[in-house]
């Protein structure tokens, strides 16, 4: 085989509070199309930011092409020949292709003392390297005017102007369509015949088989394993990438389901959701899986208000109501907690109390409009004790707490609204161990109050332990579900994915 | 793969073409004592010095900042340059002085905004006041009786005995502008850091140094304006540019500089400086009061302002489409 031209021994890098890659060995040789894989926050992404120098690393070796390396930005990556290609495109949306292909290392001539970007010299480049890709292109367009697949196409020139001989791509088809998808690979193809590396990081198993010579597969920032594509298959992979144990303690308590009283029935966002159908019981868990963009977190935004009308029927306890605004959500009794905290959950710099009264402080103000703080503190101090949110007092800013602190008082915000259904996006991310799991008995708990919950989670073990039903969506429809009895991570990890959409179940 | 469509809409600048045509012909009709020599060798004045600034803060605005103390920023050149008139320095002296002076004070503006991290329109606000607040502390009121070395520039630099100097200066600056926004590699990181500054950082570009090196250049071409203000008479006072922030700010948005930053051609805010600045001459030649005049510059502003509202919101639309399309083909 040809000879190694990126090597990553033993990587590990540490963000606050969070282990995100621990040990990653990884080899990439000329002429091969080399995949990563590993579940949503495995650590993919993580790895390559580290390669190309956007993040750095605690500790660690990196080769490449034969010399040790360490970069301080993308740009000095670029220049040692190692390429990134983004999921989401980082070109300058408002400037030319040309302009784009070069920025930062322009070719300049020398008029006099002056040096000036020469213009003629760059296009000549960028044409051939065009040539080579087969593609047509406008080089005076600006950015903003192409599509998704263009757009790639200019980062892949990018690279090549650099002369890269090692180009990752990082999920490069999660917003292409089939044709395109088909475009790329050829064009993959042709660079690893030309002799250069690639890493392929992608979860889609089908592009994998397609497309790549061998596979590593990393599980929660660890290393797993190395494998030739053709002496795999998928179910090892799948294997690989979940793991035998389960992990973590989850105090699921064993709570009387009741009957259905919430429907969602043929509801359809053009382009996000697709004829979405499920049922709730009364006191039930119901999870959400699916990988990132599936359309969780759309389907449950737009349920409670927050996006446009999309199509459809919402059914609560017989009726059908209308929710044209996240008002008319909680009024029926549905309550809605963000997956990102610090941007749509909280006011970080307002106190616990003042964050918990902000969706109805209209109750806690007397005629004249002025708010009656000690109401305030009153039922913050309530939640403090209910939840076990460790803080001095109910006065205490929010942004001083912990994430699983934080994450308690959006929950008390949401509880304080007394609500039939609680969704929860992504509860415990970003949180710390021993916070997960009192998080994770808080929704135990409240189950057992009669609370309804729908819980968001990229973590399997998290949502195979606390649920009593799970959906799976991918592409923005529901491809299946399980009861709690039957469920496990691989019979989820192959729904989520399967690339050829299935009949689409009722659940 | 799709093709690239054509550009179906016209740019900016062809739109405020007509439009300045337009004025000019309407003038023509309704207002003909505009086309005296007088007043257009003023209207000439006042746009070098209106482009020249405007230019400065072009640049600034692309990088997705803002600068509001310009006006009070000449204030101080022009009272610096006159004190050093007054001892009789010649043109190129004052010319030199005005630049640093100019450089220095807007450098301080770049450092407070990378450095402290402070939002552009918050920090120029705060050094408004500073400069407004020491002009008091050095003069009492104004400096006067300034000799004819110092107005050479207003009273005897003419080309062909008429054309006022100023246009020269305007444009020798209009030319290197326009040649260094597309030729130099400085220019594409301003481009690139009005566009995406996280982009720009991930491409290896400095973003605070090249923040603050463009207030410095934008600066020294304050610091022009200022002491073509200052020589057009015997008179400098604390208060010579006062409010001329926004006369540049106009000029620049009316150009179809981007306010979010990232996209505009120096072409346009020609085009935008040169309309600006005949507001006040058409104004006073169609007999309308003289005090009509501000509120019409800011009705510019906020329909050059919808405008490039409108397009962003166009834009943002397109994309979600895109979007969309792109999840129901996949």
């Amino acid at each position: 085989m040809n000879k190694t031209i990126l090597e990553l021994n033993d990587i590990v890098k540490t963000f606050p509070g969070v282990l995100a890659l621990n040990g990653i060995n990884f080899n990439l040789r000329s002429g091969e199309v080399h995949a990563i894989c590993g579940e949503n926050g495995a650590g993919k992404s993580t790895l390559m930011k580290v390669v190309c120098g956007v993040h750095k690393p605690d500790s660690g070796e990196m080769t490449v092409n034969g010399k040790k390396e360490s970069f301080a930005n993308p740009m000095e990556a670029y220049s040692k020949g190692v390429s990134i290609i983004f999921q989401e495109t980082s070109l300058f949306e408002e400037m030319t292709i040309l302009d784009n292909l070069f920025l930062g290392h322009e070719v300049t001539k020398k008029i006099g003392p002056l040096s000036i970007i020469d213009y003629a010299a760059m296009e000549k480049q960028a044409k051939e390297i065009f040539k080579r890709l087969n593609t047509e292109i406008d080089l005076g367009a600006q950015i903003k005017t192409l599509g998704m697949a263009q757009k790639q196409m200019v980062e892949i020139a990018k690279a090549l102007t650099f002369n890269a001989n090692i180009i990752i791509f990082d999920e490069p088809t999660a917003s292409l369509t089939e044709r395109e998808v088909t475009a790329l690979f050829k064009i993959i193809n042709s660079l690893k015949a030309e002799g250069l590396g690639i890493v392929y990081i992608s979860h889609r198993m089908e592009e994998i088989f397609q497309i790549c010579d061998r596979v590593t597969v990393v599980r929660d920032g660890q290393y797993i394993s190395t494998k030739n594509i053709k002496e795999t298959n998928k179910d090892e992979l799948v294997a690989d990438m979940v793991g035998r144990k389960m992990g973590a303690y989850y105090p699921k308590a064993e709570t009387p389901i009741g009957e259905e009283f919430f429907r969602v029935e043929h509801y359809y966002d053009e382009g996000f959701l697709e004829d979405i159908n499920f049922g709730l019981r009364k006191g039930e868990i119901l999870g959400f899986a699916g990988l990132a963009g599936a359309g969780r977190t759309e389907l449950m935004t737009s349920i409670c208000g927050f996006t446009p009308k999309a199509m459809g029927k919402v059914i609560l306890e017989g009726k059908e109501i209308e929710i044209k605004n996240y008002k008319d959500a909680m009024a029926n009794g549905i309550v809605y907690v963000s997956e990102d905290r610090g941007k749509y959950g909280l006011i970080v710099d307002m106190s616990i109390e003042q964050n918990i009264t902000l969706p109805q402080i209209h109750k806690f103000a007397d005629k004249m409009g002025i708010i009656k703080t000690e109401k305030e503190t009153e039922i913050g101090n309530a939640y403090i004790k209910e939840i076990g949110i460790k803080a001095p007092d109910s006065e205490f800013m929010v942004a001083n707490l912990s994430g699983g602190n934080q994450q308690k008082v959006a929950v008390s915000k949401a509880l304080a609204l007394q609500p039939k259904i609680l969704i929860l996006d992504e509860p415990t991310r970003g949180v710390d161990v021993n916070a997960k799991a009192e998080i994770h008995k808080i929704i135990s708990d409240l189950t057992l109050k009669g609370l309804t919950i729908i819980m968001i989670s990229s973590e399997l073990p998290e949502l195979i332990g606390m649920c009593d039903r799970i959906c799976v969506m991918k592409d923005g429809y529901i491809a299946g579900s399980f009861e709690r009895e039957e469920v496990t991570q691989e019979k989820i990890l192959a729904l989520a994915l399967e690339s050829k959409k299935q009949n689409v179940v009722g659940v | 793969m799709k093709t690239n469509k054509k550009k179906s809409s016209l740019s900016t600048e062809f739109y405020l073409m007509v439009f300045l045509v337009a004025a000019l012909l309407l003038l023509r009709v309704f207002a003909p004592a505009f086309y005296s020599i007088n007043n257009i060798m003023s209207l000439l004045n006042s746009f070098s010095y209106i482009l020249i600034s405007a230019i400065g803060m072009n640049m600034i605005i692309l990088t997705s900042n803002i600068d509001v103390s310009t006006g009070a920023l000449i204030s101080v050149v022009a009272l610096s340059v006159a004190a050093i008139g007054k001892q009789g320095a010649p043109f190129g002296v004052l010319l030199i002085a005005a630049m640093v002076i100019g450089a220095v004070l807007s450098t301080l503006n770049g450092l407070f905004i990378t450095k402290l991290k402070i939002p552009a329109i918050v920090a120029t606000l705060a050094t408004t006041q500073i400069f407004q607040g020491v002009l008091p502390l050095t003069v009492e009121g104004s400096i006067y009786d300034l000799p004819e070395s110092f107005t050479w520039l207003a009273f005897e630099a003419k080309i062909f005995g008429m054309i006022p100097a100023s246009i020269l200066i305007c444009l020798i600056v209009a030319v290197v502008a326009i040649i260094f926004m597309k030729y130099s590699k400085f220019s594409k990181k301003i481009y690139a850091i009005g566009n995406n500054s996280n982009g720009a950082r991930l491409a290896g570009i400095n973003v605070d140094q090249t923040i603050v090196i463009t207030y410095t250049i934008a600066g020294a071409l304050f610091g022009i304006t200022a002491l073509i203000v200052a020589t057009a008479g015997q008179r400098v006072t604390t208060t010579m540019g006062s409010g001329m922030e926004m006369t540049f700010i106009a000029a620049v948005v009316l150009g179809g500089t981007s306010t979010a930053g990232g996209s505009g051609r120096i072409i346009g805010t020609v085009i935008g400086a040169f309309i600006l600045a005949m507001i006040a001459p058409a104004i006073n030649y169609l007999g309308i009061s003289a005090n009509w005049a501000d509120a019409i510059k800011g009705a510019i502003i906020i329909i050059s302002v919808l405008v490039s509202a409108a397009k962003y919101i166009k834009k943002k639309r397109v994309i979600t489409d895109q979007m969309r399309q792109l999840g129901g083909e996949a």
